[in-house]
């Protein structure tokens, strides 16, 4: 025992030694990217930069703030060049007021079309008015060398109501928006992180199932998911059929992990330039997600019952895997191929 | 075969909605990535570095410091590979691998040497962020110079290698609910590989 912390001692003074010897040479200090005054740089960081300006700089609540983003290469400093058009738009943004007050998706193109020198300079812009003082966060998402991308961006609109004025999330499971009403369902009936969920949207109008959803921006329905931190963003879409089928393969033990890399990485070159499909005409849209950590999330399920675009809102809570969860899903979708 | 035939062509029927980063393959969104290098191995001052790194490590107190100490320098050492392979530096860029397989071969050595009730936290510790080592490096790799990145691509592989055995030592819930991340990091990987072929 005494030899033993004797050892130890010796050890840490041996450490201490070095350390204190190694004090004067200093840390090396790693280049840091940095905003220029005007701009947020878009987090968290990798191999492209987004920054995004705001005019006017401090924006106030009611009032038209335009936003601009540059997208650019991290090593370079070039402009992104070839993104890719994905669901009829090159970079979709998200903004939501952190007490998940308001949502919106909005692009670039919803005000005007792209022209080649905007693509060639990767520069969007587009107005935007922040209903109430709040902080907010806006996510972009963008498609490059067929991968996706998200950067946030973090505003102060005005003077923001202090956190413990935000009211807690509304577990319902039920919401009403311009006459139609949206029920959300869940399996398993608890989600789970890191484990796939299925949500299904049932919708209906005065009684009756919704029948006539339109396509909004290539699919059923767009899902924009936060943590109520506001991190944990994520953006997904209906799930189809085609979908269940790559889900079982890439479930499929028979295949070894090197054949299951090459099929998705062929389907995601495939699929980029498939044209969009109306499958769930209504009244039921089911959509999967993994949530990646436990907590409480907030979903915005954009749809368009009648084509008249609407956004519902539903709070659902996640559990971290305990030993006897359920982790099955009971799915309303089939994969092709595959006895129902 | 033939499940495989039919599992190529669901694949290939897929709507251009469903999976490109979105909804499932999202594991890595929140991701912090690799930090700009700092002092390279092409500098005298890196062994002192190293030295320093060293003495940390010896003064860190207990397992969970020691092994948050080596993910770090871990981290640091990737990104220290990739400017030396970008630069062309083929001895630099073979010292920060050296570097980096010395502190993961530490990180390895404490999971195993933990105690019963600590050994999983760390295992999943290091599992994940071996998963998120590798995707980086395949995300990056196109970018990296044809010339110069082969040892890049070895290295993905051997950490994937090192990461399979450090999850067949993850209790059976933590390996379902890395599915995805495992799934990911396998595409990624693919497709680095393959836009390194079509890129200049």
């Amino acid at each position: 025992m005494s030899g033993e912390g004797g050892a130890r001692r010796k050890r840490a003074a041996l450490a201490a030694l070095l350390g204190a010897a190694l004090v004067a040479c200093g840390p090396s200090a790693p280049d840091s990217a940095s905003s220029t005054a005007a701009a947020i740089e878009g987090q968290p960081a990798g191999p492209y930069r987004m920054r995004l300006e705001l005019d006017p700089p401090q924006p106030a609540a009611g009032e038209q703030t335009r936003l601009t983003w540059q997208l650019t290469h991290l090593a370079t400093d070039a402009p992104v060049e070839h993104l890719q058009v994905l669901h009829e738009r090159v970079v979709h943004n998200f903004i939501v007021n952190l007490d998940f007050s308001s949502f919106a998706h909005i692009h670039h193109e919803d005000f005007r079309a792209l022209t080649p020198e905007d693509l060639q300079r990767a520069t969007f812009t587009l107005p935007y008015r922040f209903p109430r003082a709040g902080h907010y966060r806006i996510v972009s998402d963008f498609t490059h060398r067929d991968r996706n991308w998200i950067k946030h961006f973090d505003v102060t609109v005005g003077t923001p109501p202090p956190r413990s004025a935000t009211p807690p999330a509304d577990f319902s499971t039920t919401r009403e928006v311009d006459g139609v009403v949206g029920t959300l369902s869940m399996s398993p009936r608890v989600p789970v992180a890191g484990h796939e969920t299925e949500l299904v949207l049932d919708l209906q109008r005065a009684g009756a199932p919704v029948t006539d959803l339109a396509l909004i921006l290539g699919s059923e329905v767009h899902v924009a998911v936060w943590r109520e931190d506001g991190q944990h963003f994520g953006h997904t879409h209906s799930y189809t059929p085609h979908m269940a089928s790559m889900l079982r393969a890439m479930h499929d033990k028979g295949a070894d992990s090197a054949s299951r890399a090459r099929m998705m990485a062929d389907m995601m070159v495939m699929m980029m330039n498939m044209p969009p499909e109306l499958v769930f005409p209504g009244p039921r849209i089911p959509v999967h997600y993994v949530f990646p950590e436990p907590g409480v999330y907030h979903l915005f399920l954009q749809c368009a019952p009648g084509g008249a675009a609407q956004v519902f809102h539903f709070a659902v809570k996640v559990e971290a895997f305990r030993d006897g969860m359920e982790t099955r899903i009971e799915s309303i979708v089939t994969a092709h191929g595959a006895t129902p | 075969m033939m499940r495989g035939r039919a599992a190529l062509l669901g694949l290939v029927l897929l709507p251009a909605s469903v999976m490109a980063g979105h909804g499932l393959l999202n594991s890595f969104s929140d991701l912090q990535w690799l930090p700009a290098a700092g002092r390279t191995p092409d500098q005298w001052q890196y062994r002192l570095d190293t030295w320093r790194e060293q003495a940390a490590l010896l003064l860190a107190d207990g397992a969970d410091a020691q092994i948050a100490l080596c993910l770090d320098y871990m981290r640091d050492k990737l990104a220290d590979t990739e400017a030396m392979v970008a630069k062309q530096d083929r001895v630099a860029a073979a010292v920060a691998i050296t570097r980096y397989r010395a502190y993961l071969a530490h990180a390895v050595t404490l999971t195993q040497s933990a105690d019963e009730a600590g050994s999983p936290a760390l295992a999943e510790r290091l599992g994940r962020a071996l998963l998120e080592h590798q995707y980086m490096l395949s995300v990056d790799f196109p970018d990296l110079p044809p010339a110069s990145r082969a040892p890049v691509a070895e290295l993905i592989d051997e950490v994937g290698k090192v990461y399979t055995t450090v999850r067949g030592t993850l209790p059976r819930a933590i390996k379902e609910s890395l599915f995805f991340k495992e799934e990911e990091v396998r595409w990624s990987w693919e497709m680095g590989k393959r836009a390194g072929e079509e890129l200049p």
